[in-house]
């Protein structure tokens, strides 16, 4: 797990604010590693330098939302959120989407924020296969295990989880990506 | 590449103003007076608040748009930044204005039949429409030129639809000080149409503007 000091970034970030070209230049440099290691993790192919410049772009462009009594990481977490997900649905590019809690805490995000990226996409599907998928990707239950919990057929949890994550996908703009 | 950017970026960098809500508050509260204030001087105000008679309905009506008018407003101010999420407690005072007028118009078809239900709709049906969702509008165009397009949201969608919503609702709010057309069925086919025609408006127009 990475760890980065969120504390002090959000001290250079309040600083850039207030027009502290130096510390603003610090800021950059240090979030950068951080981007790339983000996108790297979720994308295959070699734009993930990119998608790092694209996404410093618009943290300098909306640098003015950055709310100064909040923490840094959610902010700079859901812009490369953003980025990626608006790049992979422009691109129509593979992209890699894991339904695991722990990828975002390796990001350095605090686990209530990794697990709300989770849960962001799967508050796009019905409740139902939310639900399922849930209980078989995230709480790791066998799908025999998820079928008892849920009353339905092992077949049936078979087919939910399947088509939930080809939804999952075409949200994220993908033609054709791994998402387990 | 990285390094030759952050450079640029960093050059000549200027403080900048942080995003804040209250120019928000300030310019609804200002937008409802002034909407209040059309609304009482081109058409006047309902006959009991004009006579100083202030019956339930025409205190709860406005109260009830306004409320809504109020939560819509907390959800875009929840939702502006990148990190924002629409929050239960944001939507809740929503949800319960609509579940209570639905239920006054389900106790009101037990009462009196769709025949005598559907009488509340007779009386000012387009100037309502056509005031609310003019009004609705124009309130959205100048929230967005002064405020909301700084916004950098996660959701533009529903970002839209939350600010379509309040400058609706508060359009409604203006307009019943006006309208004395109480009955359930009015305030959710009339009234809420309108504000629903606005929402949709803003939902549309924020998933087009507000992209990342």
């Amino acid at each position: 797990m990475n760890t980065y000091n969120s504390d002090e970034w959000q001290g250079w970030m309040r600083a850039a604010l207030n027009g502290d070209a130096g510390l603003y230049r610090k800021l950059l440099a240090a979030v950068r590693p951080w981007l790339l290691s983000y996108f790297r993790r979720r994308l295959y192919g070699s734009e993930c330098e990119d998608l790092v410049q694209m996404t410093l772009l618009s943290l300098h462009e909306k640098r003015h939302t950055y709310d100064v009594s909040a923490p840094f990481m959610p902010w700079i977490a859901a812009i490369a959120r953003n980025k990626l997900i608006d790049y992979v649905r422009k691109a129509g590019r593979h992209v890699h989407v894991e339904l695991d809690e722990a990828m975002g805490v390796d990001d350095g995000l605090r686990p209530e924020l990794a697990a709300r990226d989770v849960q962001v996409l799967l508050s796009q599907l019905p409740k139902d296969q939310a639900r399922v998928i849930g209980l078989h990707k995230l709480n790791e239950l066998s799908v025999e295990e998820t079928a008892a919990a849920t009353g339905k057929s092992a077949s049936a949890v078979k087919v939910i989880v399947h088509r939930g994550l080809k939804k999952l996908q075409g949200l994220v703009g993908l033609k054709g990506g791994t998402n387990e | 590449m990285s390094d030759a950017l952050i450079d640029d970026l960093a050059k000549d960098l200027k403080p900048v103003k942080p995003m804040r809500t209250w120019p928000m508050w300030l310019g609804a509260g200002i937008g409802l007076v002034l909407a209040a204030a059309y609304v009482i001087g081109f058409y006047g105000l309902r006959p009991e608040l004009d006579g100083g008679t202030f019956t339930f309905m025409a205190i709860g009506k406005p109260l009830l748009f306004l409320l809504t008018g109020v939560s819509a407003l907390w959800a875009v101010s929840g939702l502006v930044r990148p990190e924002g999420w629409l929050k239960w407690r944001h939507i809740l005072p929503i949800a319960a204005m609509f579940v209570l007028v639905t239920g006054a118009l389900m106790l009101d078809l037990g009462r009196s039949g769709m025949a005598g239900v559907s009488d509340g709709l007779n009386g000012g049906v387009l100037l309502c429409y056509m005031t609310i969702v003019c009004g609705g509008i124009a309130g959205l165009v100048v929230l967005w030129r002064l405020w909301l397009r700084r916004a950098a949201t996660s959701h533009p969608v529903t970002l839209g639809a939350m600010a379509g919503l309040a400058v609706g609702s508060l359009m409604a709010a203006a307009y019943s000080l006006h309208c004395n057309m109480d009955a359930p069925v009015y305030i959710l086919a009339v009234y809420g149409v309108a504000v629903a025609v606005v929402t949709a408006a803003a939902a549309l127009i924020g998933g087009k503007l507000l992209r990342w």
